[in-house]
């Protein structure tokens, strides 16, 4: 007799399993024993709900992957991607915080370079009112304050605003050129030779930090700069581009 | 340290003895192992859940039936976990769905580890199976070792401890370095 079913085999043997007789039938049902069908429901029900889960939290993964594509456009320099993308995830998540100074560096970052200071500033600003330790952005702040200066022909709030860089980071190639170009804003608007005298200075301190490193960026920086000194002419770096078209310095005073 | 009863914590996170049975199942099936009985889920203060099984052919089935649930619950609770850990652990988001699917996720990833009966059970196979100098069963002994630890720092929710690393923190890391 079969111990599950109680089938009877009369005379014949029933076959054993373990030492336990048992049915061809429940031999089948022992070994493809099947699995309850409320578990099947119940694991068709789990796997919809992580297809859901999926769908409805995918905004966090496109902002998650436009950030990381933003990173991956900032470190080739190609700013105005990096830009986009990270206003992408922003936009995705207005209040989320972390994507949104992300995005506002970015474009802050991409306005500075393009030489529009002014209307970099804002976005700088609100980088700092969210993290006030952003080092980076604090810098780029006080740069592009320069920059409005130097667009509003206000070369002593631009000489004064330079101070303040020059402050943050006194052994810095760009923050002493950035002071080195104010001073020769104000030689240039006739406000004195000692002021020439302070940007020469000031360029020969920056050229022996920046000997170890060798600059392209700032040897260019470096000329426009004599070149004020030279004929006491303030133009801007589109001007400056246009009479010596070798040079692709941009965004710099 | 809080002391809550494993009856208590099993009914918070029955989906993962459901799956830890189930597993066992499946594995006497892959196996060709006869399966006498299941029972998914019991409101018994030791034993939530067990699988009563036949007899294997070698050490080998012994210690996939065993470690199975410790594979297939692991691997549930990191997928389950995938939608969830992103918006939860990045962007600190909690919403009710993330949550869900992080209790269904952990849950499952809580009750991966087999239990001291498994590990007793398979402990005695594997001296059986050493003698004949069956190398998986002398590999399994730090294994098997390391089961019966993992039951003992039970009380110090290294369970949960496991699903929310295998949950969230795998996920993320991954995310991360991408």
């Amino acid at each position: 007799m079969c111990t599950y079913c109680s089938r009877d085999f009369n005379e014949a043997k029933a076959p054993l399993i373990h030492g336990i007789p048992t049915c061809n039938d429940c031999y089948q049902k022992l070994y493809r024993r099947p699995f309850p069908t409320w578990l099947t429901i119940a694991a068709l029900l789990a796997i919809a709900f992580v297809i859901f889960g999926f769908w409805y939290n995918r905004n966090y993964f496109i902002a998650y992957s436009k950030v990381k594509f933003a990173a991956a456009d900032f470190r080739r320099g190609d700013l105005t991607n990096a830009a986009v993308s990270a206003r992408t995830a922003a936009n995705l998540f207005p209040n989320e915080q972390s994507v949104g100074i992300l995005a506002d560096f970015y474009d802050g970052y991409l306005q500075f370079v393009n030489g529009n200071s002014a209307q970099a500033i804002p976005y700088f600003e609100r980088c700092l009112k969210i993290d006030p330790s952003a080092t980076f952005a604090k810098f780029l702040l006080a740069q592009a304050y320069v920059g409005k200066a130097f667009d509003e022909s206000n070369y002593s709030l631009m000489y004064a605003s330079a101070q303040g860089i020059t402050n943050m980071a006194p052994v810095n190639v760009n923050s002493l050129l950035t002071l080195a170009s104010s001073a020769a804003c104000l030689y240039a608007d006739g406000r004195g030779n000692r002021y020439a005298m302070e940007a020469n200075g000031l360029i020969e301190q920056a050229q022996r930090i920046g000997a170890t490193n060798s600059d392209v960026y700032a040897d260019l920086y470096v000329q426009r700069i004599k070149y004020r000194l030279a004929t006491k002419k303030i133009i801007s770096p589109d001007e400056y581009t246009r009479l010596f078209p070798e040079s692709t310095n941009r965004g710099k005073q | 340290m809080m002391f809550i009863p494993g009856i208590i914590i099993a009914v918070v996170t029955f989906p993962g003895v459901i799956i830890h049975e189930a597993a066992h199942q499946l594995f006497c099936r892959l196996c060709g192992v006869a399966v006498y009985e299941v029972k998914y889920f019991q409101f018994d203060l030791t034993t939530q859940g067990y699988v009563l099984h036949g007899g294997t052919k070698n050490f080998g089935e012994s210690f996939l039936i065993s470690v199975g649930p410790f594979l297939l619950n692991t691997l549930l609770c990191f997928l389950i976990c995938i939608p969830a850990s992103l918006p939860y652990q990045v962007f600190g988001d909690r919403n009710p769905v993330t949550y869900a699917l992080l209790w269904l996720g952990v849950s499952i990833g809580m009750h991966a580890f087999p239990s001291t009966g498994d590990a007793s059970g398979l402990w005695e196979q594997a001296v059986a199976s050493a003698k004949k100098l069956n190398i998986l069963a002398i590999i399994s002994f730090p294994i098997i070792v390391l089961i019966f630890v993992a039951n003992v720092l039970r009380v110090i929710w290294f369970d949960a401890l496991y699903g929310f690393f295998i949950g969230i923190i795998v996920p993320t890391f991954i995310f991360k370095h991408l």
